[in-house]
């Protein structure tokens, strides 16, 4: 017979919650049933996590960091452009999700309908480095005063609805999920090509610059 | 380039139809009321559809890019601006992300290509109507690797579907002429997305034809080829339409024509199984002027009664044979219904006599000049004076499914030929009454 862990870390948690899920079909309301499930005190919990939902975030986080964990090790990474990058980490992400496929979608039906907890899953994952939505060019100065990067979220966001539409994919071998991807990372990257407008803050300096000497 | 465009929900896909419809409709207000200021012919306005056609088709890919490099090799059938635009298809559509074919290559044979290939090209070096290729090179061999569209075989029956209109409205088909014909290319485009089903087809050709003079065959490597990927030898060289645009020599142009004429006289007449995709893209013309055939996507495989009934017809013009044994001829090949009126019949029999004696006369010259426009000109002007023959538009939808596949191959071959501008030697009548008479 197996011996009994010594003590649960935080993989062990989000462990035994994607267990519960299966086995139950349903998501976890209390801490207290996961501990009961588990066999475990709530002081070996707390050791992990202050809440539930915090291990709920921490569980999909960490589709996302592992994802990132990987580009990381793949030499050939840096030499994509920003876009494949975005690519790039969208396909390893949903290669990651697919062995969670079950669990996700069941996770999915029950807690990333809740637009709280999405909330809090962006500002989660706002936190990890994210090489390709470094914003270059002209912003915005209220931008860099808020320290905000709209980018950043709106990958973040293009990442979920990835999920999203990978779990509902019915088509065979998921093959929809990649034209999908194609798709909206070409549209995003096309919406949020700011070279425009670059130019046009570009001209405007230039101009703003000579108006001494050319125009008056 | 930009990157791929490929519409995935149905309603997206339709939307992309749609869309072309009204662009056409645009087309025609802008022509008419230019055509009023009289600055607009109807070239302007053909180009201008074709144009928006061959977008909303090129961004769907599949199926209707299928269609629309079937249509392109109907240089007799379609305007000059459709066929224009049309022939795009055969190597002009915007490609799969890096990542995408990473993945896809990653799934099939569980390593990057990175890992494979000592050198792997990262942007496509060709694009084609359902996959793109790739350069790799293992061990200082260069090989060709063709990757499949995402979603290409989903989509095939909703876009045939929703061809259907656009062709009849736009190109002026008739319903009842394609539909019933709709189901065999469905089958056949379906096929095509099975790259496992490619490579058996391909063997069992390039075994069958190892002893064919001129022929250049890929050969395949298995353990990287799936239903997704196929992984072939590269075959150096440059593409036939490339080929003739550098102006070949007289001497280099029969030469190939030849090596093509036989290629296919050997596929019909002893295989049974053809090659049924003849475009200028699925062939590659080497350093020493050799035919390399690339492609083996499309195949068919032709009925014994099928053939021998055919084969009947295109001796038309060598032997005289009488108006009764014609005529049932034209019932086994299903152009003849057992309830057509005798006057119908009549109209059938003289559209074939003629037609037949046409197309047939290659077979009964030792020497054959493709590159005669003259010849190319009667077959259009007839198939004109056919498609205004009101006695024809009365008459229902007829014919045996195999024609489409059969028909797009002899019509691809001859019109490769053309473009070729070749004199070659095809005495083959013989050949053909041999197994004919099988």
């Amino acid at each position: 017979m197996a011996r009994k862990k010594i003590t649960f870390n935080a993989e062990d948690w989000a462990k035994a919650y994607k267990n519960y899920l299966l086995q139950h079909g349903d998501i976890l309301k209390e801490v207290k049933t996961l501990l009961h499930f588990t066999e475990r005190p709530f002081v070996e919990f707390r050791k992990s996590f202050e809440t539930l939902e915090e291990l709920e975030l921490t569980i999909v986080a960490a589709y996302f960091k592992k994802a990132l964990k990987e580009l990381e090790k793949d030499e050939s990474f840096s030499s994509h452009s920003p876009k494949e990058q975005h690519l790039a980490f969208l396909y390893l992400l949903i290669e990651l999700i697919t062995e969670d496929e079950i669990f996700l979608t069941s996770f999915y039906k029950a807690k990333m309908k809740d637009s709280s907890f999405m909330i809090k899953l962006q500002k989660e994952l706002k936190h990890h480095e994210i090489s390709w939505a470094e914003m270059s060019g002209w912003r915005p100065d209220f931008v860099d005063k808020l320290n905000i990067n709209p980018k950043k979220s709106i990958l973040i966001n293009h990442a979920f609805t990835c999920i999203v539409f990978f779990l509902k994919d019915k088509s065979s071998e998921k093959v929809d999920s990649d034209a999908y991807i194609e798709k909206t990372t070409d549209l995003l990257y096309k919406l949020t090509d700011t070279s425009t407008i670059n130019s046009i803050v570009d001209l405007g300096r230039f101009m703003y610059s000579r108006k001494q000497t050319a125009f008056s | 380039m930009s990157q791929d465009k490929i519409a995935i929900s149905k309603i997206g896909r339709a939307g992309k139809l749609v869309n072309a419809g009204a662009k056409v409709g645009a087309n025609y207000m802008k022509h008419y009321t230019k055509r009023l200021l009289n600055k607009s012919s109807k070239n302007d306005l053909e180009e201008d559809n074709a144009k928006d056609i061959y977008k909303a088709f090129s961004e769907l890919k599949g199926g209707p890019l299928k269609v629309a490099q079937m249509l392109s090799m109907g240089d007799q059938i379609l305007p000059k601006a459709y066929i224009n635009q049309f022939s795009k298809a055969q190597n002009q559509v915007d490609p799969l992300s890096y990542p995408l074919v990473r993945k896809i290559i990653r799934k099939a044979f569980g390593q990057n290509p990175e890992s494979i290939f000592d050198d792997f090209s990262r942007d496509a070096v060709n694009a084609a109507s359902i996959g793109q290729v790739h350069q790799g090179k293992i061990d200082g061999v260069k090989y060709a690797v063709k990757i499949q569209y995402p979603g290409v075989a989903d989509s095939l029956k909703s876009d045939l579907r929703l061809i259907t209109p656009v062709a009849t409205r736009l190109l002026g088909f008739k319903k009842q002429d394609i539909a019933p014909y709709l189901e065999e290319v469905e089958r056949k485009l379906l096929e095509e997305t099975d790259y496992n089903q490619e490579l058996r087809s391909a063997e069992f050709m390039i075994d069958a034809c190892k002893d064919l003079q001129g022929l250049v065959f890929p050969t395949f490597r298995k353990e990287l080829s799936s239903e997704r990927v196929i992984t072939m030898s590269w075959i150096d060289g440059v593409s036939l339409t490339d080929w003739i645009a550098g102006n070949p020599s007289q001497e280099a142009r029969n030469e190939i024509g030849q090596y093509l004429w036989d290629f296919y006289q050997f596929q019909i007449h002893q295989l049974l199984f053809i090659h049924a995709d003849p475009h200028p893209g699925n062939f590659i013309i080497t350093k020493d002027n050799k035919l390399g055939v690339i492609d083996f996507g499309c195949v068919k495989e032709i009925p014994l009664d099928f053939y021998k009934s055919y084969s009947k017809l295109m001796l038309l013009g060598k032997n005289e044979i009488k108006s009764q044994e014609l005529q049932f001829i034209l019932e086994e090949l299903e152009m003849l219904n057992l309830s057509d009126t005798q006057e119908e019949k009549d109209i059938i029999e003289g559209i074939f006599n003629k037609m037949f004696r046409l197309v047939g006369e290659p077979f009964f010259n030792d020497i054959f000049d493709f590159g005669n426009d003259e010849y190319f000109k009667s077959i259009f002007e007839q198939g004109e004076s056919l498609s205004k023959n009101k006695e024809i538009r009365g008459l229902s939808a007829r014919g045996s499914r195999h024609f489409i596949y059969f028909n797009r191959t002899y019509f691809g071959l001859y019109q490769l030929l053309n473009k070729i501008g070749a004199k070659i030697n095809t005495g083959n009548a013989a050949m053909v009454e041999n197994y004919s008479l099988v």
